[in-house]
This record gives structure tokens, sequence and C-alpha cells, in this order.
């Protein structure tokens, strides 16, 4: 009896494993202190949900989802490449609520407020994944990848010089390396990835609307990455699972839901708010937040 | 280098006034003036992290004036900066490591291709330097003096055919004093065209082949050691009127 | 011709309700340098305190609005002092501190939607809904007190902030924080302080816009992002810029949706905010600092 609800929080756990490894990318290894990264999810899924309610298959619209999310990434980095620090943070807020306006106002395309329902379920190979078991293996399967691929990069040459960029954008430069360049890489990467997470939740959870992409959501997925630590891959995973593990326990408390579910955004907010004051390095972070 | 009519105006002050140097080749060349002359922000508009408002810049032939930063210094100009640009969670060795491959700026290569092991040729930059003990410490664990030992090996290890060095001495004990002028000169010896901001007086004078001297945005007097230990104007200008 | 004169009241009126909540928000970031998204706690306290003392325990209504108007000033107060001032001495970063204070703004809405529910309350003072018509506009008894009290208001701020010695110590803080302290200037008074006004600002614009549409959980995120908005368009480190910026953002809602469908209201001060972030962050009245 407990079995299907622990497939169930596996789930979500690799959904939003996928998605926090791929904001301490940019934020913990880049520096780059997106907090649009939010709207880069909701892209992916809203992008997957598009496509394959109007019958493209499954492996495409996912693929689709990383592809446009990352283009979307490339556009924030493109758009505010003149901001430093706390502005291009602003900035990337400021991305994330027009993303949201925009989810919100063009319903011939995004149906609103109301979303899109009846998210169909993945089908790979002729065969469709209707039962949360096998779901709950496709997932796994593309959060290994994922973070494996992710941790490669970080722990590679390539990943030095982020971090390099992170402590120090003009010493990096007088050493001759063209860190705008690398920017746009880190996001393009982060960016797929947030995609795909978002194309995994959509066709799991079979329905979105653009609430489920904003601040509240930003505030939960802030709240993993920095209590995991920042640059650390294994803290993102960890405090996913601790944090995920919460919220969906919390269900089974006796209360209605329309008290449970503020409660639960009411935790989140004070934990953030103690672990920033007291623990801001979280559980695994080496890095402050500068 | 020939660095000609460069002027500089931050928001009403003028920076630089049509400051022009010559930088010869193997030479050190030393640029010395009181605070807020304009040391600093000559550095940062040759090194392209500041555009200036008049004058031109010519490097091997070559009008770097305009150029991008990181392009600047692809071009072979190495610089320190006053206030030590390191990366506070990267160790020693990681440091050189950056200065001296070129691949890592591909993702897909650096993430493939297993790190070549150049553990040797670290070994043999950090040796002057006398930091092949900390080869794996955090700058973040480093003392002020190693910090600036760090960042002149860092300027020295990466690909250059001059080193721009903004205060190498700032701070630093006698002995590291010391340690880093003999740095210097050997690196003169071999022939490095080495262009020098310092405060340190003696310092200048032991090391430097020729002299500019800046104050308020202006040159006031150029030449050899021994030309300018009794220029009045720089005497002056150090003091105050 | 009426109708373009009407949108204008129309956005002179919500320009003077973002310019409450943005000049408080100005006031604060000259102050103490950062980001205080929490400042639309202020905005959803006083609400709902007015309508808690108000609306459902009956209380008179002038004394429900005085004391909506200390709580809210004093929670602004309480946030610096419980959250802020703890992670300034820790030398938090400015994006920790831009973090915690959206935290603490979702920790109020869901708070507040967890006591009293997600949908709108209505204050029920309806007195103050009486329009008038003057020439071809119409216009509410409680929005021409909204245009009155922010003009008061504005007015008596410049004069603080400009003949006061308190004031004068304010404008030195944000200056110059060091130099202020060595001149005897007590920085954390003054951030207190600082905090207050913009906090009892920020709850009169709350006050205001409850009796002139409603309460919601929702209202402290919107006002905080107009707010926002307004003090970027303006010129953050300008109190008065980001007053000018809110009539502007107040002015380009409200004729933007004669050609938009009204949906859009909203999108137009988030596109104007991305916008203005990435073209002109500094505002256009601001005069002094540069962004970094």
């Amino acid at each position: 009896m407990i079995f299907p609800y622990l497939i169930h929080i596996l789930i979500l756990i690799g959904i939003y494993s996928i998605l926090s490894v791929s904001l301490n990318l940019v934020l913990g290894y880049s520096g780059l202190l997106n907090l649009g990264q939010i709207a880069l999810f909701g892209i992916g899924a809203y992008t997957s949900a598009l496509l394959s309610t109007n019958g493209v298959p499954f492996v495409v619209s996912f693929i689709l989802a990383g592809i446009i999310s990352a283009i979307f990434g490339l556009l924030l980095v493109f758009a505010t490449k003149k901001l430093k620090g706390d502005y291009f943070a602003l900035a990337s807020l400021g991305f994330a609520f027009v993303i949201y306006s925009l989810l919100l106002n063009l319903k011939e395309i995004t149906n609103g407020p109301l979303g899109i329902t009846s998210i169909p379920k993945p089908t790979l190979f002729g065969f469709i994944i209707k039962e949360n078991f096998y779901f709950l293996l496709l997932v796994l399967i593309i959060c290994i990848i994922s973070i494996y691929i992710i941790n490669k990069i970080v722990n590679s040459g390539f990943g030095k010089l982020l971090s390099a960029m992170r402590d120090n954008e003009l010493g990096l430069k007088v050493l001759g390396k063209n860190t705008s360049k690398l920017k746009y890489k880190a996001m393009l990467i982060s960016g797929f990835f947030a995609g795909i997470s978002g194309s995994l939740y959509a066709h799991y959870i079979g329905y979105i609307e653009p609430n489920t992409f904003y601040l509240t959501e930003l505030i939960f997925i802030l709240t993993i990455v920095i209590i995991g630590g920042i640059a650390s891959i294994k803290g993102s995973v960890i405090s996913t699972f601790l944090i995920i593990a919460i919220s969906e326990t919390s269900r089974f408390l006796p209360f209605p839901s329309s008290i449970v579910g503020p409660a639960r955004q009411i935790v989140y907010s004070v934990i953030l708010l103690i672990i920033l004051i007291f623990k801001p390095r979280g559980l695994y972070g080496r890095i402050d937040l500068e | 280098m020939i660095i000609k009519d460069i002027s500089k105006n931050f928001g009403g002050i003028k920076a630089l006034n049509s400051v022009s140097l010559e930088i010869k080749k193997a030479k050190i060349t030393a640029i010395i003036g009181p605070n807020g002359s304009g040391k600093t922000t000559l550095f940062n508009i040759i090194s392209g992290i500041v555009a200036p408002d008049n004058g031109n810049i010519m490097f091997q032939e070559k009008d770097i004036t305009k150029m991008q930063d990181f392009k600047i210094a692809n071009l072979g100009i190495s610089r320190t900066f006053q206030d030590v640009k390191l990366f506070k969670n990267l160790s020693v060795k990681d440091h050189i490591k950056i200065s001296l491959t070129k691949d890592y700026e591909s993702m897909i290569k650096s993430a493939l291709k297993k790190d070549k092991n150049i553990d040797k040729e670290i070994e043999s930059i950090l040796k002057p330097f006398n930091l092949n003990e900390k080869l794996n410490d955090y700058v973040s664990d480093l003392s002020y003096g190693q910090r600036k030992l760090l960042d002149l090996a860092v300027a020295v290890s990466k690909n250059h055919s001059v080193l721009m060095l903004d205060e190498p001495v700032a701070g630093v004990n006698p002995k590291l004093r010391e340690l880093i002028s003999v740095i210097l000169k050997n690196l003169s010896k071999k022939g490095e065209t080495i262009i020098l901001i310092e405060h340190d007086i003696n310092f200048i004078m032991s090391l430097a082949d020729y002299i500019y001297v800046l104050n308020f945005g202006s040159v006031i007097a150029h030449g050899p050691p021994k030309k300018i230990k009794n220029n009045k104007k720089v005497l002056e200008a150090y003091l105050g009127e | 011709m009426s109708l373009l004169l009407q949108v204008i009241v129309n956005g002179l009126i919500a320009g003077s309700i973002y310019a409450l909540v943005s000049c408080g928000f100005s006031l604060i970031y000259n102050t103490n340098r950062f980001m205080h998204f929490a400042h639309g706690v202020s905005v959803l306290v006083s609400g709902y305190i007015l309508f808690t003392l108000f609306t459902l325990l009956n209380f008179n209504f002038y004394f429900a609005l005085i004391s909506s108007l200390v709580y809210s000033s004093f929670i602004g107060f309480l946030i610096f002092r419980i959250v802020y001032l703890p992670l300034q001495n820790r030398k938090a970063s400015n994006v920790i501190l831009l973090i915690a204070s959206i935290s603490l703004l979702l920790l109020f809405q869901n708070l507040l939607q967890m006591i009293y529910g997600a949908n709108v309350k209505d204050i029920g003072f309806t007195d103050i809904k009486i329009g008038y018509e003057i020439g071809d506009v119409i216009i509410t008894q409680n929005q021409i007190i909204i245009l009155i009290i922010s003009i008061i208001l504005f007015v008596s701020l410049f004069l603080f902030m400009n003949k006061t010695k308190l004031g004068k110590n304010m404008r030195a803080v944000s200056e110059n924080k060091e130099l202020a302290s060595i001149v005897g200037i007590n920085s954390k008074k003054v951030s207190d302080l600082s905090f207050f006004i913009g906090s009892f600002l920020g709850g009169i614009a709350g006050v205001l816009i409850s009796l002139e549409q409603n309460v919601t959980p929702y209202m402290g995120t919107m006002l905080t992002i107009k707010g926002f908005t307004s003090s970027i368009i303006g010129g953050i480190f300008s109190v008065p810029g980001s007053i000018l910026g809110s009539y502007i953002l107040g002015l380009a809602e409200n004729l933007g949706i004669l050609y938009l469908p009204s949906g859009y209201k909203d999108a137009i001060s988030f596109v104007l905010l991305f916008l203005f972030l990435l073209l002109k962050p500094n505002g256009l009245f601001s005069s002094k600092r540069r962004v970094n």
C-alpha cells in the first residue's frame, strides 16, 4: 500500500534533482545568480505539453523542451550581458515575471490560467508508459544520465573555468579566457536540463498551469539548492530528497488541503530563512553566495 | 608598446591627460606617481578593461586601443592587479593549470579528454616562488604574501611577451620584497619586457631601466633612474606643494 | 476625449498607490543599500488588520485604521531587526538579502492565506465608494482621498527629508554610511527609522487599496512588484524619481489597456520592468550613482 506512494515520491525526487542540479550549475558553479531558472522549467513543461497534446511523439517533445529552454536561457544571458551581480539577479527575476505573464496571457497558445490538461503519458518505442513504476524507471535513467553529464562537466577543466569565473570574472578575463562565451555555454547546458525536467514534470502530473512556475516554486527550488549547498551536486540531490520527503509526507497531516498547502510553503520559507541566517553554506556547500 | 596621447575622463575628473609612453622590449619600465595620478587607470586602458576617450595604443604593430580585454590578454599581455585577483575557491595548482591550458574553454573536449599530466611543468613554474609546498591549498588558505606570489606566478606562467605588474610588492615584508625583486631581475635577464607600477621608490630605483612619473594624470618627467632621482618636479609631486 | 481623460485619472490613482509603495521601497533601499522585497508585507498586514478589526470584529473604523498602520510600520521594523540585521552582521551579500526578502513575502502571503483563505475579502466601508461626476470623469470618494493623501504624504516626506535633523541624517547615511557614523549618526537607528517610515507608507497603500478594491493574500506580491518596477523606471536612487516612475507606470498600464485586453495590465508592468533593467537600470531620473 505504501509502495505506490514511494514510487510517486521517487519520481518527484528524480525530476526535481535534475532541476536543482541544473540550477546549481549556473548559480553555484558559474556564479550566474539566475533567479529565473523556474521560468526555464516552465518553458520546458509548456513546450513538451503543447507539442505532445498536438500529436508530437514524446521523444521529440522531450528533446525540444530541452532545446527551447536552452535557447531562452541563452536569450536571458544575451539580454543581461551588461549587468553584474545583484542586478543580474533582479533582471533574471524580471525575466521570470515576463515568462509567467506570457504564459498567463497568450491564451490562444497556452490556454492562459486554465492551463493545459490531459497531457499524454510518454510513449517510448510504441510502449505507453502508463504505470508509475515504468515512469519511475524512465525518470531514474534520465536523472542518472543528466547528473552524470553535469558532474563530468563541473569536474573537468571547463568546470574549473566556470568556478574561476564565479570567483573572479575579471581575473579570468586577463588570463585570456572569453568569459562571455563561458556564460553562454553554462546556460545552454543548464537551460537544457531545466527544460527536460519540465517536460518530465508535465508528462507525470498531466496538468500544468502558469502558477506552477512562479514565485512559490522559485522559493521551493532555491530552498533545495541553498540547503544542499552552493556548488555541490551531492548536496542538491540529497537536499531534494529531504525537501520532497517533507513536502509529500505533509500530505498525510490531518488538515484540509487549503491549510496544508500554504502551511507547507510557510515551512519552506522558514527553513530557507533559518539556513540563510545560520548556515548559508547549507549541508555540503563550500562556497558563499556572493 | 607605444602609448600615444591617452586621455580619460571619469565624470568630470580628468584621470589621464594626453599621456604618452614608450615601452621598450626586454627592459623594465616603471610608472610611478602619487596616489590618484592615473597609473592604474592607464593599466586598465592598456589591458582593455577601460576604454580611453582619446589616443591609441600600438602593441607589436597592432592597434589594441579598442580591443576586448581577453583578446588583448591573448595577444601576449599578462597583468596583475593591486587588489590581487585570484580564485578564492580554487587551489594553487588549479590556478597554474588554468593559466597554462588552452583547451579548457571547449566544454566537450575538456569533458571527454583526460587531463594531460603537466605536474612537472607546474612544479618548475612555482619553484622560484616557493609555492610548491602549497600546491593543493586553496587561495583562501594562503597568506597575503603567498597570494601576491601566486598572482605573480600566474601572470608569468601565462603565455606572454609583456608583463604588467600593478604594485607587486605593496604591503609585503622585506624578505618577500627581496624575493620578488630577485624574481623580476631574473625575468629581465631572460629578456622579458616588464611594466611596473610601484610606490616603493627604492624598489623601483634598483630595478627599473626607465621611469615615467605621473601626477594628476600627466607625465611630468621620464628618464633613466639617475635622472629621475634628482628631478625637482618629481620631489614636489611626491611631497606636495 | 472623455475616455482618455478617465483613463488618465485612473492612471493617476493607480500611480498614487504605486508611489506610496515605491517611495517607501526606494527610501529603504537608499538607506540600507539592498532591495527589501518583503515591503509588500506592510501592505498585507495593514489590509488584513483593517479587515479583521473593522469588518470581522466591528471595531470603530478609525481605530481599526490607525491600528493597522501602527502594526504595518512595526512589522517592517521587526523584519529588519529579526532577519536583515543578523544577515548583514554576517556580511551576507545582496543576493542573500534579496532571496531572504522574497522568502519573507511568500511566508506572509501563505500565512494570511492559511488563516483567512485565498478568496478576496471586501472591507465593506461602502460610504467611500460613492462616485462623483466631475466633468466627464467619474471618480469615487475613496479615489479622491487616495490622490489627496498621497500628495500630502509626498510633500511631508520631502519636508521631513530636507528640513528636519532626522531626515538630513537619513540622507547622510544613504550618501555615505561610514562617514555618517564617524560624524556621530547612529546608522542602525536611521535604518530603523527608514523601515518605520517606509512600512508606514506601505501600510497606507495597503489600507487605501483594500478600501478601493479588496483584500487578498496576493496583493502584497503584486504591489511589491509594481512598486519595485516603478522605482526601477524612475530611478531607485531617487525617492522623487520613484514617485514619478510610479505615475508613469500607472498611466502606462491604464493607457495600455485601451489597446490591449485587460488581462495584459500586469504584463505591461512586467515587460516594462524587464526592459528597464536591461536598457536603463538607473531609471529615468536618477542623476547620481551608477548601477555598479
